[in-house]
């Protein structure tokens, strides 16, 4: 009696924790309430149907491209959306959890600006968000997986491995013409006025693949610029450098007069190519890593005469302790504390969220603290700058629909409300009479935003209530921009940075075909790794210049000619367009 | 054992207490460097140079900040769900495997356990593991962090002999009185190996603390995220911004004091579980180390 | 008949253990879910994985992926680098916990022995996040190593940003945060060394040295060598966490190993089936190893794995 009650036990157990493996799958596919079960179990059926249909599309919507266009002068059929939308719905909505908000939420659908989305839209959203700094590995697992949410937020010209046309065809987003056609009217109608950003936010072969992140004026894409210590420059009796030699100059005094350990600080790793110094050469880039040069030939941009200088000036800098000497290591953290505490002198950044934070921080303490935004340098003085910091109007974020969406006229609607006009109020300020107020037909952020009740820094107050401070499927307006320079020095920033003919050199975003992305990918994969581990050892001296010659020769072993080649013809191609 | 010691072995005494006290003050003085800057006052901090025997200043203000932030103690909660579950799962399956491995005269063990073996050198890889979670519905989920790691190979060789060092005739005599193996596991060898079951609590313990990789793989909600995770993201993470470029933010200036002090909140509660369970370690190892 | 014989066998042996096997049934299941699943998943080093193709209809490729790897340009770098800071911690990291064990025998207060052991194993428990943050922060130019080696007037340098410098970090750190940790076993062996032989050792008038040398180090050299044997086999298995924790492109050089690279290709840039190649030729060079020296160990000493 008493063995067979053990046995029984044994059995008990094993089953129990039999039970406990399954069990886990269960809670797993009931915490996953979002995706339903169905479609986990067909994406993998489902990805290789829309990879048919998305070839499929792209090939038809070159033939309709033609006839759409002149279809559409005459008749929107797009129905208008009526917020809310009648039929409701829940979707799941991936994306980054910018710094701004994560510090105070976890999920945007918890922050005002999250509530009323979905308030107004009628749709509920599920965010999920990726850990910081771990977004692109949960990304192409995802991807790995085929099993997706139904929207996904990011970078997908530069950021995806292939580019757009590939992320189609790989069946992780859907094309989007068709759908814009019939449920977008507010995108539909901004694209139709603006030519000029409608040929940024498509693919060669005219497939939309995102809705996008819009920078609606040009002054919003002047983002990142030099600024230094005006108080400094007082005292030293200096002007605000205008060439690369005066620079040298500022900085040599910042050092040797003011007793700053490290100059000119910046981190490598926002800005190794987009800082003003790597412009005043003509090697600079905003984010691709090719551009057209004086001739408008389109270059590598790490291949050419004048980045071989750039970094020249840059090792020059380095050895005499002009550079801050953890340049490759430091974070934007570290970069607030060097410049708030008379370690650093200047810096390279974006005019809000670095420049205008670092004065309010450092006033607190040093009233005399001030920053001003120095113009683009050039090389000799008189010059008038040729490159600059500029973005594109469409800097490569958007939301996309994916492969794995079941209802994709709801999510289009949802995404579409961006860009009406209350989704344009919303994402750029907010609540009215919360966030902000009219004053006329400008928008003005309250007390809770410019000195909030809680001691959060404009930024993060910002986070809770727009997302213009970053990105989204929206037009960022520049009445945003405006409002949030709340400093005297920090509202010159756009214009002093500005550089008339930047936007001639900088590459727009080009989409190579399927079959090119794949080897475009493979090459450029190699020569990133390349370039951006030898042009710290030229800086650093670990690498000597004089190795230029046997550098070149390695990128050209690499295949760089075939990655020209290819993007020359995206670039033909995307001119045409 | 009195034996009267020579000069030589004297003046190694003296040596071997010089060298030891300063291997054990080199162990310690990262850590005392971390605790007295998380007291210390940020500007002081950043101007300071060399070694920080004394807090600067005295503050808690790092403290307050640390515990300020939202995410610090979710991921608190989080991590201890993850660990207790987690270790208790672990403690069961582990013992079972080390039983069925330590009994003699069973036909399949050998090449059973050659299999297992196997995995400890050979593996599918990252993505092929994680399509098996995604099959499994255990993507954004606590449990495809605890679940798909319920046996660590090595600690489970490490309680199957410490199950063999209990003698026989103590198993066989509660055969013959009708035992079932199940009753044998709890009744007999269990209460004789508390030793290792307690380096295995702290061999699974440990590693689930400090665990983030696969949790920034398959978790998509802020609210599941373990400790490790918002720790990699304050410490680690070289400003992610950059994805935002224009108006991107950056929270707010951490100052370094900061830093330190959650390092402190992060590593402090296992310092403290650890030396009550030191007394087990001397005879719980052992037993798994000698013979393999 | 032969057959018949193991039929019988098995048959006898299911009918005395069914029970024991009911009980490892959910370790089998464990294993073969999370363990060989993943295995026959890594067939996609031999295809041209696309998830929207999945496994079974991915294209086959052969070798294809191994021999791009065995061609790449850092084919080399990334061998070297990984058996470079691997020999490095076999060689520096391997013995220093011996030798802690050693001295903290040696030593007659019991208090003190405590004390000194509960604080080196301290390092053990700390995150490998927290040492990384912690690795970086004091590697800084400012940061408290160079404030060392400026007090005794050196020069200050980014120790991070030379690749000079990666391999002794990534070792020094290694030693100090398992080193004593690492002790426990060898101290624990040591307890077990028959007290009788040393008596016999000083009766013959044998001094400490000598009995060290003659008594402790081969009572505990079985445990040296199943350490030993073990470490052989993960050779090539430096894990990755640390590595992409501490690296920067600077310092790709030296830093950048074969799973940091596995992690960086299938994680970053997508190439998933070439990412995995990587890996599964990593661990067929692990298996290998392993089974040499046990071989090698088997022959020479008479201690063995299996």
């Amino acid at each position: 009696m008493r063995k067979k009650s053990t046995k029984l036990l044994a059995l008990l157990t094993a089953g129990i924790t039999a039970a406990s493996l399954l069990a886990g799958c269960g809670s797993g596919s009931s915490d996953n309430a979002g995706t339903s079960d169905a479609a986990q179990e067909s994406a993998a059926s489902e990805d290789a149907a829309t990879e048919d249909a998305a070839t499929e599309d792209a090939a038809e919507d070159t033939a309709a491209e033609d006839a759409s266009s002149n279809e559409d002068a005459a008749d929107t059929s797009a129905d208008a959306s009526v917020y809310p939308l009648s039929e409701s719905g829940t979707l799941t909505y991936w994306l980054q959890l910018n710094g701004n908000v994560s510090a105070n939420f976890t999920n945007l659908g918890d922050t005002e600006l999250g509530k009323k989305w979905q308030e107004d839209t009628g749709v509920t959203i599920e965010f999920q968000h990726p850990a910081a700094g771990q977004e692109n590995e949960q990304f192409n697992l995802m991807v790995a997986d085929g099993n997706l949410p139904d929207i996904i937020e990011r970078g997908w010209v530069n950021s995806y491995p292939g580019g757009p046309e590939k992320a189609i065809a790989d069946g992780v987003i859907i094309a989007l013409n068709d759908v814009i056609d019939q449920y977008c009217p507010n995108l539909k109608k901004y694209l139709e006025e603006h030519p000029e950003i409608d040929r940024m936010v498509k693919t060669d072969s005219g497939t939309y693949f995102a809705f996008p992140f819009i920078r609606g004026e040009d002054g919003l894409c002047y983002t990142v610029g030099a600024f230094l210590r005006q108080d400094w420059l007082d005292d030293l009796g200096m002007e605000v450098p205008t060439t690369i030699d005066e620079w040298h100059d500022v900085l040599t005094a910042f050092k040797e007069e003011k007793g700053a350990t490290s100059p000119l600080c910046f981190d490598y790793a926002n800005f190794k190519m987009s800082n003003p110094f790597a412009f005043a050469y003509g090697a600079g880039s905003a984010s691709s890593s090719f551009i057209l040069d004086d001739n408008g030939e389109l270059v590598y941009v790490y291949a050419i005469d004048g980045y071989k200088d750039y970094l020249t000036t840059m090792h020059q800098w380095y050895e005499e302790g002009l550079i801050d000497a953890d340049y490759a290591t430091l974070n934007g953290d570290q970069v607030t504390a060097k410049m708030t505490t008379d370690e650093a002198g200047a810096s390279v950044g974006w005019a809000a969220s670095r420049m205008q934070l670092f004065m309010t921080t450092a006033q607190q303490n040093n009233p005399d603290y001030l920053l001003v935004p120095a113009p683009q340098p050039v090389l000799n003085a008189g010059d008038t700058p040729e490159y600059g910091f500029v973005e594109n109007n469409f800097p490569d974020v958007g939301a996309a629909i994916t492969g794995s969406c079941e209802n994709v006229e709801l999510a289009a609607r949802f995404l579409d409300y961006g860009y009406s006009e209350a989704g344009h109020n919303l994402f750029n300020f907010g609540t009215e009479g919360v966030s902000y107020n009219w004053e006329g037909d400008r928008a003005v952020y309250t007390e809770t935003i410019t000195n909030n009740e809680d001691g959060w820094p404009i930024a993060q107050a910002l986070g809770k209530y727009i997302r213009a401070n970053y990105n989204g499927p929206f037009v960022q307006d520049l009445n945003y921009l405006e409002e949030y320079l709340q400093l005297e020095t920090a509202k010159l920033c756009p214009g002093t940075w500005g550089v008339a003919n930047a936007r001639k050199h900088i590459m727009p975003p080009i989409t190579p075909s399927e079959e090119e992305s794949k080897e475009l990918a493979t090459i450029t994969n190699e020569l990133g790794t390349y370039v951006d581990e030898m042009a710290l050892k030229f800086i650093f001296g670990t690498e000597s210049l004089d190795n230029w010659d046997s550098y070149i020769q390695t990128l050209e072993n690499m295949n760089l000619s075939r990655a020209i080649e290819i993007e020359k013809a995206a670039l033909e191609r995307y001119n045409s367009r | 054992m009195k034996v009267k010691k020579s000069t030589g072995e004297r003046i190694f005494q003296v040596f071997n207490y010089i060298l030891l006290t300063i291997i054990t003050l080199v162990c310690l003085y990262p850590m005392w460097h971390v605790a007295m800057a998380s007291f210390s006052n940020s500007n002081r901090l950043m101007s300071h140079s060399g070694f920080l025997l004394k807090p600067l200043g005295f503050s808690v203000q790092a403290y307050i900040k640390v515990f300020q932030n939202p995410m610090i103690l979710k991921g608190y909660m989080n991590t201890l769900f993850i660990l207790i579950t987690g270790v208790i799962l672990d403690l069961i399956l582990t013992s079972m495997a080390a039983y069925f491995f330590s009994r003699k005269n069973v036909l399949f063990k050998k090449p059973l356990m050659m299999l297992i073996l196997v995995t400890m050198f050979f593996s599918g890889g990252t993505i092929p593991f994680y399509l098996t979670l995604r099959d499994l519905h255990m993507i954004d989920t606590r449990w495809g962090l605890i679940i798909p790691f319920m046996i660590s190979t090595y600690n489970m060789i490490i309680l199957r002999t410490s199950f063999e060092s209990i003698p026989e005739s103590l198993t066989e005599a509660a055969r013959i009185d009708g035992a079932g193996h199940m009753t044998i596991l709890v009744k007999i060898i269990l209460p004789l190996s508390k030793a290792t079951l307690a380096v295995m609590v702290l061999y699974y313990g440990v590693a689930i603390w400090n665990g983030w990789f696969w949790a920034t793989a398959i978790l998509r909600d802020r609210e599941k995220y373990p400790l490790q995770v918002i720790l990699r993201e304050i410490l680690i993470s070289n400003d992610s911004q950059g994805m935002n470029a224009g108006a991107g933010g950056d929270a707010e200036a951490i100052a370094m004091s900061i830093r330190y002090a959650t390092i402190m909140v992060a590593t402090v509660p296992i310092l403290v579980v650890y030396p009550f369970l030191q007394k087990y370690f001397a005879s719980g190892v052992m037993i798994g180390a000698v013979k393999e | 008949m032969k057959g018949k014989m193991t039929g019988d066998r098995i048959k006898k042996d299911f009918q005395r253990n069914w029970s024991l096997y009911l009980l490892v049934l959910p370790v089998i299941v464990f294993y073969a879910i999370f363990m060989y699943k993943p295995m026959y998943g890594a067939i996609i080093a031999f295809m041209d994985y696309t998830p929207a193709k999945g496994i079974s209809g991915s294209d086959w490729v052969g070798f294809a992926n191994f021999s791009r790897f065995f061609s790449s340009p850092y084919f080399w770098r990334l061998l070297r680098n990984t058996l470079l800071l691997s020999v490095y911690s076999i060689v520096f990291g391997f013995p220093a916990p011996i030798i802690l064990a050693l001295l903290l025998n040696e030593v007659g207060s019991k208090k003190f022995k405590k004390i000194s052991q509960t604080i080196t194993y301290l390092p053990h428990f700390v995150s490998m996040v927290v040492i990384c943050g912690m690795i970086k922060d004091f590697c800084l130019s400012t940061g408290l190593i160079n404030d060392i080696i400026a007090s005794f007037g050196g020069t200050r340098a980014p120790l991070l940003q030379d690749p000079k410098y990666f391999r002794t970090i990534y070792t020094v750190s290694s030693i100090w945060q398992e080193v004593g940790w690492g002790s426990i076993i060898y101290l624990s062996a040591l307890s077990g060394v028959d007290a009788q032989l040393y008596e016999a050792a000083s009766i013959d008038g044998a001094n400490r040295w000598k009995q060290t040398l003659h008594v402790t180090l081969p009572g505990i050299m079985p445990t040296i060598i199943v350490m030993l044997i073990l470490r052989m086999g993960s050779l090539m298995s430096m894990g990755y966490e640390k590595t992409i924790l501490l690296y920067n492109s600077a310092i790709y050089e030296t830093a950048d190993i074969i799973s940091s690279y596995v992690y960086r290709v299938g994680l970053i840039e997508q190439d998933w089936s070439y990412s995995t190649a990587i890996g599964l030729f990593n661990s067929v060079i692990n298996c290998a190893l392993l089974v040499v020296t046990n071989i090698i160990s088997k022959k020479t000493t008479e201690n063995s794995l299996w």
